[in-house]
């Protein structure tokens, strides 16, 4: 178990040295053509290419791209999420009714309405913007659902016990008490609205990250794939990093 | 500020019976309870586990319905909770979003004036010796404080009957004594009926002007002892430990009292 105060640092090192070791084994490797470099580009070329979009600033207006797809996407299907999952959490009734629904849609992964959509809403943003939403939707739903419905029973009696109204309890009492777990839910939207982004684009796209990947698929051009791929990780990394502190901010009173 | 007069009101217990449902047992938690408590009164009520003591305070408090019988406070009949009627739980439960001062406020109704909610939280929190707390959220209080702060919470309604379930149950020994003096010091100043359920006989002798002890299986009123000692109360004093034997005598039988006395 991890002791308090204890960071870790000499295994934080050693991930790092693992990583850069398989890089440098990579390149060493393409080198002595041991790997496909019609399939496998090396890190150097990647590293190459990745400088020259960054420089150019086509990198950014893949990225950018994507992210404001997200953005919308997260809002709206997160947004709609947590409203309806407030009010299904608080009302019992409402959640008989919504299970059924519930039950049957959520196991549809947000890619299977993809080529409805187009067939809907052509290939344009909204179809993509749709797609994200839909992915976003799911956690954010239950996760507040369940948030709404585990308010501590101890703390509702004192709201009865001081005669706090409806209005009182839900504001004062039942929000906070849901808000890590809304927390977690749009934590979790969130990165699954950055997974959909990318299935979306692959499939119509002119510009986002997704796109960028499979055009250069089309080209062979295995350094920009990888590029790609790899701005992929390292912004999921990046909005990990950002909920994460966040969510110190946010659930203030939460023990250390 | 017109300062609202505290009246503690009296409470009537009549041929109270409270069974509970456990898969399709029905358990007989009370048997037939009948007790009056004088207004102003600070009664001790004490039992072990399962004497259905803390389920009749919560039928008092009006959480839960008896099965039979009924409960009146000032001749009217219990039926749901009331802001006059203060509960002070085992927990503390305090919010732990919301600081000492947002704390003690909610137990104000929504409506009060905010310079009045103000000048209330100030004086409450000064009663129970929070003052330079008010912004320390729960998680940075110790166990003694965050009851403190519920005590305020409590008491800042100007509850006509305070109901204390197991409150220090959870504290240490000592921080367990100032509170007590401290809460027994609150009801001379404002003498709301009081009842505090216990299972910690020292603390039942201390605070009650009558013990009341129950035996479990089901649940009745074993015995009522008068606490009559000379104020302030000694826990080391020999009236006190004449009073404390009456009690064990109770719990134990005669000549069967154990040396070291816990539950």
């Amino acid at each position: 178990m991890k002791k308090k105060g204890e960071s870790y640092i000499g295994l934080r090192i050693l991930s790092w040295a693992i990583l850069i070791a398989l890089f440098i084994f990579w390149e060493i490797a393409s080198a002595h053509h041991w790997l496909n470099p019609t399939i496998m580009s090396r890190p150097t070329k990647i590293w190459a290419r990745f400088v020259q979009m960054i420089t150019d600033g086509s990198l950014l207006a893949h990225v950018l791209a994507s992210l404001g797809r997200v953005f919308k996407g997260f809002l709206i299907g997160a947004g709609l999420g947590l409203i309806l999952g407030l009010f299904i959490g608080l009302s019992q009734r409402l959640e008989v009714v919504a299970n059924l629904f519930i039950g049957i849609l959520r196991p549809i992964p947000p890619i299977a309405w993809i080529p409805l959509l187009i067939l809907a809403l052509g290939i344009g943003e909204g179809s993509k913007v749709t797609v994200i939403a839909i992915g976003s939707f799911w956690p954010m739903l239950l996760d507040t659902i369940s948030g709404v419905k585990s308010t501590d029973r101890e703390l509702l009696e004192l709201g009865r016990t001081l005669e706090k109204n409806r209005r009182t309890v839900v504001l004062k009492i039942i929000l906070p008490s849901a808000i890590p777990a809304i927390f977690t839910g749009a934590r979790q939207s969130i990165s699954r609205a950055w997974s959909c982004v990318v299935t979306a684009e692959m499939i119509a796209a002119s510009v986002g990250v997704g796109f960028l990947i499979q055009y250069a698929r089309e080209l062979s051009q295995p350094a920009l794939m990888f590029v790609g791929v790899a701005v992929i990780g390292l912004i999921g990394l990046l909005i990990d990093w950002i909920t994460m502190k966040l969510e110190n901010k946010i659930i203030y009173w939460k023990e250390q | 500020m017109g300062k609202k007069e505290i009246k503690g009101e009296a409470i009537s217990i009549q041929h109270v019976k409270k069974e509970f449902q456990i898969e399709k047992e029905s358990l007989l938690v009370l048997k037939d309870i009948n007790l009056e408590i004088e207004p102003g009164d600070i009664v001790s009520i004490i039992g072990g586990s399962g004497c259905g003591k803390s389920t009749l305070l919560r039928l008092i408090a009006g959480l839960d319905t008896p099965n039979e019988g009924q409960i009146l406070i000032n001749g009217k009949k219990v039926e749901k909770p009331s802001v006059d009627v203060g509960v002070l739980f085992q927990e503390s439960r305090l919010l732990p979003w919301d600081n000492t001062e947002k704390n003690i406020a909610f137990g104000l109704p929504e409506n009060t004036p905010k310079n009045q909610k103000q000048e209330l939280v100030e004086k409450y929190m000064h009663m129970v010796g929070l003052d330079g707390f008010g912004k320390a959220l729960p998680k940075q209080l110790s166990g003694g404080m965050q009851k403190r702060v519920a005590i305020a919470r409590t008491l800042i309604n100007r509850p006509h009957i305070l109901l204390l379930d197991e409150p220090f149950g959870a504290l240490d020994a000592f921080t367990k004594m100032n509170l007590q003096e401290e809460v027994v010091r609150i009801w001379k100043e404002e003498r709301m009926t009081t009842v505090l359920v216990t299972h910690d006989i020292d603390e039942a002798i201390y605070m009650g002007n009558k013990v009341i002890i129950m035996s479990a299986k089901p649940g009745v009123v074993k015995e009522i002892i008068k606490v009559d000692l000379k104020e302030p109360r000694s826990r080391t004093s020999y009236d006190f430990e004449q009073i404390r034997l009456k009690v064990y005598k109770e719990f134990f039988g005669e000549g069967n009292i154990p040396e070291d006395y816990s539950i």
